[in-house]
């Protein structure tokens, strides 16, 4: 059954299997596109459920059901986020210079509180906690796209009208995100290289 | 951001058209640093899919869940305090205009409180031509200044059991007691309501 008839059943026919029913098909996609961005367990969690917590009661204000309904709650997940990060970036000065290599000022380069030494937690091997650490230390924007097209397989026309910018600044964010990957990447095998 | 620096994340993400494609092919076999770009971005791409996928613990999702229960049973039972208004709202519509095709109906109801003369004696009249049949006499009803209804044409002054059974209006009157043309008034009966 496709989302759109299991969010009518939910909807007009009050149907909560129906809504466990989306709730099971998107919840990874959902979680992990927020741990990525946060890297850490218990704000995720939170901002898990005030993503849900919207999706349920704004659900018959705010989603018409012409549009896909996990663009839409990707949209609140999306923001949530970013209000979070945003928050607790609040008090630093952002007059910082611009560079020019990674595309990025002084704001985007700012470390996110939360993105450290929480992928222990997770078990995860060392390879995709390397991963997860240097997606971390990407600006908040490259993050953002990165994540977007890995979880959701969004194309970038719907990246480019949820972080509100053109097709082609999403895409160039991309290609930035994975030349940055790239780099840190590389320094890191150069520094085993060097310490060996 | 120029179109030239996206072409390549494009061409890996597919996200030109065929004819893009075809072009950017082209070029890529001139041009040696672009494929090096190419397979760099491609190797970063594919290593996204290390990418854990997280599942939200199952304390968040059950409080996700009892939440859409919730807003469900909420949604409901607003729909039946509207449902149950909108058939107050119908039943007094119906009444009303079944009240504005039919006026004489309440009239006929109010007219106990109305009585007036002439209603009064046209009823009595229908009832007492009922009762004439069964005495082959017909009535003459008349009224006098001291409110007294006078009955003409019973016999004996004695108006028919039956009539003031069959009439409610008629158990407000009583007969006058003491009526000083009685003895002259022969074949009528008079009735008042008035204390006088």
């Amino acid at each position: 059954m496709k989302d759109a008839e299991l969010v009518h059943l939910y909807r007009k026919k009050e149907d909560q299997l129906a809504f466990k029913e989306l709730m099971n098909r998107h919840q990874a996609k959902v979680y992990s596109y927020i741990f990525s961005m946060v890297h850490n367990r218990e704000v995720t969690n939170d901002i898990f459920q005030e993503t849900f917590t919207k999706v349920i009661t704004k659900m018959d204000d705010t989603y018409n059901e012409q549009g896909k309904w996990i663009a839409w709650v990707m949209r609140i997940a999306h923001n949530a986020t970013i209000d979070h990060i945003r928050k607790q970036k609040r008090f630093v000065d952002v007059k910082g210079s611009y560079d020019d290599d990674s595309k990025t000022d002084f704001y985007d380069r700012l470390p996110d509180e939360d993105a450290v030494a929480q992928d222990e937690k997770l078990e995860l091997d060392e390879s995709t906690s390397e991963l997860l650490r240097h997606i971390s230390n990407l600006p908040e924007e490259q993050r953002t796209v990165v994540m977007l097209r890995h979880y959701y397989e969004m194309p970038f026309k719907e990246i480019a009208e949820l972080t509100d910018v053109s097709i082609n600044t999403a895409l160039g964010r991309m290609r930035y995100a994975l030349i940055n990957l790239r780099k840190m990447f590389d320094e890191e095998l150069e520094k085993e290289t060097n310490s060996v | 951001m120029i179109d030239k620096d996206t072409n390549s994340i494009k061409y890996i993400l597919e996200e030109m058209d065929p004819a893009e494609k075809i072009e950017f092919e082209r070029e890529l076999e001139k041009n040696p640093d672009l494929h090096i770009e190419v397979e760099s971005i491609r190797r970063m791409e594919k290593k996204l899919s290390q990418l854990p996928k997280l599942t939200p613990p199952e304390d968040v999702t059950n409080s996700i869940l009892d939440l859409a229960a919730q807003q469900t049973a909420e949604r409901s039972s607003s729909k039946s305090r509207y449902l149950l208004s909108a058939a107050v709202l119908i039943l007094g519509l119906t009444t009303g205009s079944f009240m504005i095709e039919n006026p004489f109906q309440t009239e006929s109801g109010s007219s106990d409180r109305a009585a007036s003369g002439l209603l009064l004696n046209q009823q009595i009249l229908g009832e007492q031509n009922s009762a004439s049949s069964s005495t082959d006499k017909q009535l003459k009803p008349w009224v006098d200044r001291q409110d007294i209804l006078h009955l003409n044409g019973f016999e004996n002054n004695v108006l028919p059991v039956n009539t003031l059974n069959s009439s409610s209006r008629l158990d407000k009157l009583r007969p006058v007691e003491r009526m000083p043309s009685q003895q002259t008034m022969r074949q009528s009966l008079q009735l008042t309501g008035s204390n006088r």
